[in-house]
């Protein structure tokens, strides 16, 4: 696949980026990605992808636009609180990279609808606000046999992993039971998604035009002290969701 | 740590310069020094990021842990059986200790234990 003038000049960066190049390039035009959530972490990944030149990006989220999301959420704007998150970054993506095929789709992703919307993806992005859809996304992930690339926040800290079905362990494996929900809501400074987003659209990226990935390891960012620790991750046998296979 | 600061503190253990002497004549007495790194929810309520402990096993060092500052997190951090509760990830050198196994995990001076749970924010 050849490139435009026009596509030439506006990826000319990251053309001379290698490992990335003219080939890495075409495979970013065939890609197909779904990011779940337009949140904090689901916007920055989002805008980077369509900013690369995803072919195909698809994002979900059933939320409105609220004045407390835009300590984070830099996509939004304040007249436009009370509008959904999805149309919003559909118009601001459309803008940024007209060439990227974007489909939002406003709805809560669960068990019944998750599997046959990521079946048409080749890989999906965990930008998601609770345990209880994390967990569920990496059952689909694993049942569909498509990438996951999971992120989350707290405070200044962040975790970031790459999920392979392909004989990697999955999101249970590395935390077999699901902490009790916090009270009220998680602190959330707001460059700290921003941070973690941005280190999942590049392992996004790296995934596509085959560079090596974070696959199999969990990465934690500790912002607060700057510092980052590597966790490798390894299959539990027992793991209801991966286990033995 | 002041009242509303994300806690990036240290914890020593206060150590004397007897104890170093002894722990020289004495190796079969001595307790090797552990880094033990803290996440989230547990770095909120301990107010601590980073703490120096000492102790032969993972097991030892988490009920120091528990209690080494002013809030006693022994009931967030252990069942009632006495095992590490099952949603937080324990890593020694950034490899996964199973925490069931915790009382036989051995640690050696200079090692780095891990604790953290999953977070969900997004």
């Amino acid at each position: 696949m050849s490139l435009t003038p026009a596509e030439r000049e506006r990826y000319s960066r990251q053309l001379a980026v290698p490992g990335i190049g003219l080939r890495g390039q075409a495979k970013l035009k065939n890609a197909s990605v779904l990011v779940v959530g337009a949140g904090g972490l689901g916007s920055v990944v989002a805008a980077y992808l369509a900013a690369a030149g995803v072919g195909r990006l698809g994002f979900a989220d059933p939320g409105l636009l609220e004045l407390s999301n835009l300590n984070r959420q830099v996509f939004y704007r304040t007249r436009d609180v009370g509008r959904a998150k999805v149309a919003l970054l559909a118009a601001f993506l459309k803008k940024l990279n007209p060439a990227s095929r974007l489909e939002p789709f406003r709805l809560k992703m669960d068990s019944e609808n998750l599997v046959p919307i990521l079946k048409t993806y080749k890989l999906v992005v965990d930008c998601t606000d609770n345990f209880e859809a994390r967990f569920e996304m990496n059952k689909a992930c694993f049942r569909a046999r498509r990438i996951l690339v999971h992120g989350a926040v707290y405070g200044f800290e962040g975790q970031l992993a790459v999920l392979d079905p392909r004989g990697g362990p999955c999101l249970r494996c590395a935390f077999p039971q699901t902490p009790p929900p916090i009270k009220g809501f998680t602190s959330v400074p707001g460059p700290v998604p921003g941070v973690l987003g941005a280190m999942q659209a590049a392992e996004v990226v790296k995934l596509i035009c085959g560079l090596p990935s974070h696959s199999g390891r969990l990465t934690i960012f500790d912002i607060a002290v700057g510092a980052t620790h590597f966790v490798r991750l390894k299959k539990r046998r027992n793991c209801p969701v991966c286990g033995g296979r | 740590m002041a009242g509303n600061q994300w806690p990036v503190t240290e914890y020593r253990i206060p150590r004397s310069a007897l104890s170093y002497c002894l722990a020289a004549a004495l190796p079969r007495y001595y307790m090797p020094k552990i880094t033990v790194m803290i996440y989230t929810t547990l770095r909120k309520r301990l107010g601590i990021s980073k703490a120096e402990l000492e102790g032969r096993t993972v097991h030892d060092l988490l009920l120091k842990l528990a209690v080494s500052c002013k809030t006693d997190v022994s009931e967030i951090l252990f069942e009632k059986d006495g095992t590490v509760r099952n949603h937080f990830v324990l890593t020694l050198n950034s490899d996964i200790v199973d925490n069931r196994k915790t009382r036989k995990a051995k640690v050696r001076a200079g090692d780095i234990l891990h604790v953290f749970p999953p977070i969900s924010g997004g």
